[in-house]
C-alpha cells in the first residue's frame, strides 16, 4: 500500500490549481457577440405637450456589414447593417428598457455617436433627456447632439454613400462641418456646460434631409438656439452664414471659405480661413455693458474669378477691407438674431461674471434684456497670408 | 511583537498613499472653483496637525501611540483613549471600504454585489497586514511611482480641453465656506496621518522621521491639488453634479480616437493606492487593539476586526448620498479630536509636567 504524504504546500498548490478551473472569467462578462451596439438614438414627442417620449435606438448588425466576412456584397434595403427600433415610454430609461424586449442581446451604450432630437421634443424642452444621457455609466459625453425638423427615425434611416450606418455618418458630418464653419458641433459635455451656466444659452447643430437623385441625404447645418430657464426650449435657429458669424465670435472657426464680390466688377474672390483668434473685453458703463470684440483672422487666397492682379499693395489692402467687411456682415447678422431672441449664445454673461462679479450680481436678474440692448464694438483685423501656387490669374486684363 | 524595520523613504511613500488615497472623497463639493485655494489652506492647517503628531512621536522615540497615551494619561484613562483610537481606525476603514466598493460597483463591476467587492478587497488588505508592515512598505515602493506616472501621464492627454477662464472669478467663496471646506479637507486628506503614530517606532532612522512625513504629505497634497486643478479647468461648472469628477474628466479624453477610454488605467491606479491606504490603517488598527490588550501576537485579531470593519461599513451608510453628507457635515467634527485635539492635549500635559518638575528642582 502506498501512503501518500502530502505536505501542506503541496496541498495548497493543488487547491490553487483547482481554483483556476472554477475562478477564471468574469462575473458579468459581456462578449462582443452578445451585446447590441447602440450607435445612435433619437427622441421625439407626438405633440409638443404630450407626456410620452418616442425613443428610437439604432443598433449595428455586424454580420451584415460589408467589412465582415460572409456579408452580402451589396447592401440593399433588406440587408442593411443596422436596425432602428422605435418605442414609446414615459421616460427615456423606460423606453430603453422596453426596446430590450425586441433585441435578443443587451444594448450597450458605450459607443453612442449621435443623439437626434425631434422638433416637438426640442420645443417642449430637452433638460429631461439630458439626465439619462449624463447619468448612465455606459454613455460618454462625446456624442453629438443634433436637432431635426423631421422625425428622428427618418434621419436615422438615411443611407449615405461613404458610411453605411446613419448615426456614424451623422457624426462624420458634424465633424466635417468644422471645416466649413456652417454648423456648430456640440457634444453632450459642451451642451451640459452651457445648460448649467447662469447666462449662456444652450445650442446644438441642426440636421435636415436633402434630395439627391432618387434618395435623400442627411445634411448638417446651422445652429439651434435654446432658451435659458427651467426648460431649455428651442426658440430659434441660425442659418449657415449666421452660424459662421457666431462661431467667429466664440473663436471656433477652424476653416471655411469666405466669398465676396470684388468691386467694381461683379466677379467673386474666395478666401480660405486659416485661423481665427478672438479677444473679448467688457467695459462696464452706467447704461449697460459694452463689449469690445477683436477678431484676428488669417486667410489665404483660395480662388479668384476676378481677372486682375491681387498681389499689389493697393489690391491687397482693398482685399483685406472687403474680407473684413464680409466677416463683419456675418457676425452682425448673428448678433442681430441673438439679440432678437434675447439668447446670450456667446457667453458674454459669463465673461462679465468672470471679470466683475459684483457688477454681474446687479445685472444678473434682467440679463436677457440687458444683453438685447448692449452694444458691441467689433474690430476685425484680417491678414491674407498665402496665395497658393500662382501669383495672379492666368489671363489677366 | 514582531521586529520590523522600514526606511524613511518607504514611510514617505506610505504617507503619499494615505493622502492621495482620499481622491474618491467629495473634494470639490463645498468650494467648487475655489477648491484649489482650500487645498492650499488645508496643507497649511495640515502642517500644524502633523507638527503636533510628529512632536508627540519624537518626544517618546521608540514608543507607539498606545504606549505614549498610557505613559501620559496613566493606565486607566490611557486605555479608554486607546480604545477610542481603535474605534476611530475602524471607522476609517469602514469609510474607505464603503467608498471604494461603491465606486467599483458604480463604474466597473455593475452586477457584482457591493459586499462581495468590499470583502474580497478587505481580504487582500488583510493578507498584506498578515505579512506585516515590511511587505506593505516594499509594495509601496513599486506601486506609488507607477501610479504617479500613470495618473500624470493620463491627465497630460486632457490638456487640449483646458479652459483657464473656469478659474475666474477668484475667491467668490464666503468666508464660512472657506473655513468649513479647508477644515474638512484637512481632516479628510491630512489628518489621517495620525495612524502613522503606530508605525513610526518601526522606522530605522529616527532623525529623518519628520522630513519624511512632511515631504510625503506635501507630495500627496500636490497630487490632490493637481487633480483638482484639472477638474476645475476641464469640467468647469459641470463638476458640481459629478459623483466622481476626476473620473468624469478622464472619460472625456479622446485624442485622435486612439487615446480614449483611459478610465480603466485610472481606476486601476485608484485600486492600488486605496489598497495601500487601507492596508496601513488596517495594520494600525490591529496593532493598536493588540497593544491595548497586551497580546504577544497581533495576527489572531486581523480577521475578526476586518469582519467588523466590513459590517460597520454597510451599517453606517446606504448609498453615496448618505456618505457624502456625512463626510461634508459630520466627519471633520468627528475626526479632528482624534487627529489634532488629543495629540495637542498630550503635548500640553507633557509641557505642564516638565515645567512643574523644573519648578520643584528650583
Amino acid at each position: 500500500m502506498v501512503i501518500l504524504v502530502v505536505r501542506f504546500y503541496q496541498l495548497l498548490f493543488i487547491l490553487l490549481l483547482l481554483c483556476t478551473i472554477c475562478l477564471n472569467g468574469c462575473w458579468n462578462s459581456k462578449e462582443l457577440s452578445d451585446i447590441a451596439l447602440v450607435t445612435g438614438m433619437g427622441f421625439d414627442k407626438e405633440k409638443v405637450d404630450s407626456q410620452e417620449v418616442i425613443m428610437t435606438s439604432q443598433v449595428i448588425i455586424p454580420k451584415e456589414h460589408p467589412s465582415m466576412a460572409g456579408a452580402a456584397e451589396s447592401t440593399s434595403e433588406e440587408n442593411k447593417p443596422y436596425t432602428n427600433l422605435t418605442q414609446k415610454g414615459v421616460s427615456i430609461f423606460d423606453a430603453v428598457r422596453k426596446t430590450n424586449a425586441f433585441y435578443s442581446n443587451k444594448q450597450f451604450w458605450g459607443h453612442l455617436k449621435t443623439v437626434i432630437i425631434g422638433k416637438n421634443a426640442a420645443k417642449a424642452g430637452i433638460n429631461s433627456y439630458m439626465d439619462f444621457l449624463i447619468r448612465d455609466h455606459e454613455l460618454r459625453r462625446q456624442a453629438y447632439i443634433l436637432i431635426s425638423e423631421k422625425k428622428p427615425e427618418t434621419i436615422l434611416g438615411l443611407m449615405a454613400d461613404m458610411e453605411l450606418i446613419p448615426s456614424i455618418t451623422m457624426q462624420g458630418l458634424v465633424e466635417s462641418a468644422r471645416f466649413s464653419g456652417f454648423a456648430s458641433s456640440v457634444n453632450l459635455q459642451n451642451f451640459l456646460s452651457r445648460l448649467m451656466s447662469e447666462s449662456t444659452a444652450p445650442i446644438a447643430a441642426l440636421v435636415k434631409t436633402k434630395k439627391h437623385e432618387a434618395n435623400a441625404l442627411p445634411h448638417v447645418y446651422g445652429t439651434a438656439i435654446f432658451s435659458k430657464g427651467k426648460q431649455a426650449r428651442l426658440i430659434g435657429k441660425l442659418n449657415e452664414h449666421e452660424t459662421r458669424g457666431f462661431l467667429f465670435v466664440i473663436g471656433q472657426v477652424k476653416s471655411g471659405i469666405v466669398s465676396f464680390k470684388y468691386p467694381p466688377t461683379e466677379e467673386i474672390v474666395s478666401i480660405e480661413l486659416l485661423s481665427n483668434k478672438v479677444a473679448i473685453k467688457p467695459l462696464f458703463k452706467k447704461k449697460g455693458p459694452v463689449f469690445q470684440v477683436t477678431l484676428k483672422i488669417i486667410g489665404a487666397l483660395g480662388e479668384q474669378l476676378y481677372l486682375g492682379d491681387l498681389t499689389s499693395f493697393q489690391a491687397k489692402a482693398k482685399l483685406n477691407r472687403l474680407f473684413a467687411q464680409e466677416v463683419r456682415r456675418e457676425v452682425m447678422k448673428s448678433m442681430a438674431k441673438a439679440k432678437k431672441l434675447k439668447a446670450d449664445i456667446y457667453g458674454f454673461g459669463e465673461i462679465i461674471y468672470q471679470k466683475n462679479p459684483h457688477y454681474w450680481q446687479k445685472i444678473k436678474k434682467n440679463w436677457p434684456e440687458i444683453f438685447a440692448k448692449s452694444e458691441f464694438d467689433l474690430k476685425i483685423k484680417t491678414r491674407i497670408k498665402y496665395s497658393g501656387l500662382i501669383i495672379k490669374s492666368p489671363i489677366s486684363n | 511583537m514582531e521586529q520590523v524595520k522600514i526606511s524613511p523613504f518607504q514611510l514617505g511613500l506610505l504617507v503619499i498613499s494615505i493622502v492621495a488615497g482620499s481622491n474618491l472623497a467629495p473634494i470639490e463639493v463645498l468650494a467648487k472653483r475655489d477648491t484649489w485655494i482650500c487645498i492650499i489652506m488645508a496643507m497649511i492647517l495640515g502642517s500644524i496637525f502633523i507638527w503636533a503628531q510628529t512632536t508627540l512621536a519624537t518626544k517618546y522615540t521608540g514608543k507607539n501611540l498606545v504606549q505614549i497615551n498610557e505613559l501620559i494619561y496613566g493606565k486607566k484613562i490611557g486605555i479608554v483613549i486607546n480604545l477610542f483610537y481603535s474605534w476611530y481606525f475602524m471607522q476609517l476603514i469602514a469609510l474607505q471600504i464603503f467608498d471604494f466598493s461603491e465606486f467599483y460597483k458604480n463604474l466597473m463591476l455593475r452586477e457584482t454585489p457591493q459586499p462581495v467587492i468590499a470583502i474580497v478587497f478587505l481580504l487582500l488588505c488583510g493578507w498584506a497586514v498578515w505579512k506585516g508592515m515590511e511587505v506593505i512598505a516594499r509594495c509601496s515602493e513599486i506601486v506609488i511611482p507607477i501610479i504617479i506616472l500613470a495618473v500624470i501621464g493620463t491627465l497630460f492627454l486632457i490638456i487640449p480641453n483646458f479652459k483657464f477662464t473656469n478659474f475666474l472669478p477668484y475667491l467668490q467663496i464666503t468666508t464660512t465656506d472657506l473655513i468649513r471646506s479647508s477644515s474638512s479637507l484637512t481632516a479628510i486628506l491630512f489628518g489621517e496621518i495620525i495612524c502613522f503614530l503606530m508605525i513610526i517606532p518601526m522606522i530605522n532612522n529616527h532623525t529623518k522621521l519628520r522630513s519624511a512625513i512632511f515631504i510625503g504629505m506635501y507630495l500627496g497634497g500636490a497630487l490632490i491639488l493637481l487633480g483638482s486643478v484639472y477638474v476645475i479647468a476641464v469640467l468647469g461648472n459641470t463638476m458640481e453634479i459629478s459623483s466622481y469628477p476626476l473620473l468624469q474628466l478622464v472619460r472625456l479624453i479622446d485624442l485622435g480616437e486612439f487615446f480614449s477610454r483611459m478610465e480603466v488605467l485610472v481606476t486601476a491606479s485608484f485600486f492600488w493606492i486605496i489598497f495601500l491606504k487601507i492596508a496601513v490603517i488596517y495594520y494600525a488598527m490591529v496593532l493598536n487593539t493588540a497593544e491595548i490588550f497586551k497580546l504577544k501576537n497581533m495576527k489572531p485579531l486581523i480577521f475578526p476586526l476586518g469582519v467588523l470593519g466590513v459590517n460597520l461599513a454597510f451599517i453606517l451608510f446606504d448609498n453615496s448620498g448618505d456618505h457624502y453628507s456625512f463626510i461634508v457635515n459630520g466627519y471633520p467634527q468627528m475626526a479632528i479630536p482624534y487627529q489634532f485635539v488629543i495629540p495637542l492635549i498630550s503635548l500640553l500635559v507633557i509641557w505642564i509636567r516638565k515645567s512643574l518638575a523644573t519648578k520643584k528642582e528650583i
